[in-house]
């Protein structure tokens, strides 16, 4: 088929699918004073698409990088913070290796959802 | 150059919409998706190849894997210097991609407007919609652009090149006055570039003022492209 609209730099051209946006959602999980001990989930929000689509997980603590925000998942020594999705939902878990350290503080969660599907 | 065509996001003036309220404006630059699709790891260890794209640069792209049932962001995969999408082992597991029209060592100097959220308005009962050969018109995540479900739009792509002793720390600044959406990619070899998150090894990170990045045990001599965009995650 023949471009029939094209605008320059790239930004609207048919035949270049762009990465689009849906939702931006949040929650946060206070760290309880044991944190749970294998892989457990802490968190959820719901995207409401009906597919599972492309998303992208943040977190922001004030224990990690002066409190700026990063993506999941997050893993060092101690433990692991991932998020997945389904048709549904976007589950935020902890997952804990080794009890000598723990989290701490409040983290809260933002995920970038977009409307590409991945499955 | 002035702006000749501008579509601002639902609900926002597009006579003052700042930069990330915009969902479409011919001085910036999108996201175009070059190949997407599902790859299944074969059995064995060792290096696979998940796709060929034959962009003849290295891609930005993103990976997901599953699982069990679900799916979660990926941050082992690397693009090499014979256009290749690649993982090692995961023998069985199943991954999603994204291959961008973005060539990671390439340099975009960054574009900004307005920064300053702009007004209000009702809920917008048009907008730009560009349906892509062959996709249906109901399904939105099929449209090559829709103003109502805007594209991620870069801000700045910036390359360098590092070889002093680790630990390697650095950041790009940037002027959003917001954190912004960001991707931040390491060269592992001389020939393969590779998305990074937060490990032992590596920490990326943002905040309203610039992308930071420390990595202590990078190779010894290796490049960094950090590709911001304008699109904010505060």
């Amino acid at each position: 088929m023949a471009i029939v609209c094209k605008i320059t730099s790239s930004n609207l051209e048919s035949g270049k699918k762009q990465f689009k946006e849906s939702q931006d959602l949040s929650t946060t999980w206070v760290v309880p004073g044991t944190p749970p001990t294998g892989k457990t989930q802490i968190a959820s929000v719901s995207h409401g698409l009906g597919y599972v689509p492309a998303f992208f997980p943040t977190f922001q603590n004030a224990g990690f990088a002066s409190g700026r925000r990063s993506y999941l998942p997050q893993q060092n020594f101690f433990w692991r913070l991932s998020a997945e999705a389904d048709t549904t939902l976007i589950r935020f878990f902890f997952e804990e290796f080794d009890p000598f350290q723990k989290p701490s503080g409040t983290y809260t969660f933002k995920v970038r959802v977009a409307l590409d599907q991945i499955e | 150059m002035a702006v000749v065509c501008r579509v601002s996001r639902p609900g926002k003036r597009v006579t003052d919409a700042a930069d990330f309220e915009q969902a479409l404006n011919d001085q910036f630059q999108g996201l175009p998706i070059v190949s997407q699709g599902l790859y299944t790891s074969p059995a064995g260890t060792g290096d696979k190849t998940v796709t060929t794209h034959g962009l003849g640069y290295f891609p930005a792209h993103i990976m997901f894997i599953k699982v069990g049932s679900r799916w979660e962001y990926f941050f082992g995969g690397w693009v090499n210097s014979s256009d290749q999408l690649q993982i090692n082992g995961n023998a069985g597991a199943q991954f999603y991609y994204f291959i961008f029209a973005v060539n990671i060592e390439t340099n975009i100097t960054q574009i900004t407007q307005n920064t300053t959220a702009g007004g209000s308005v009702g809920n917008p009962t048009a907008g730009v919609r560009v349906r892509h050969a062959g996709g249906a018109d109901g399904a939105n995540k099929d449209l090559d652009f829709d103003s109502k479900n805007p594209p991620l739009i870069i801000h700045s792509l910036t390359n360098r090149t590092y070889s002093s002793a680790p630990p390697l720390d650095d950041n790009v600044s940037h002027n959003l006055t917001r954190v912004p959406f960001f991707l931040v990619y390491l060269r592992l070899t001389s020939t393969r570039y590779g998305l990074v998150s937060n490990t032992v090894d590596s920490t990326v990170s943002a905040s309203n003022s610039a992308v930071f990045y420390i990595f202590l045990n990078p190779p010894a001599t290796t490049k960094v492209a950090t590709l911001i965009f304008k699109n904010p995650i505060d």
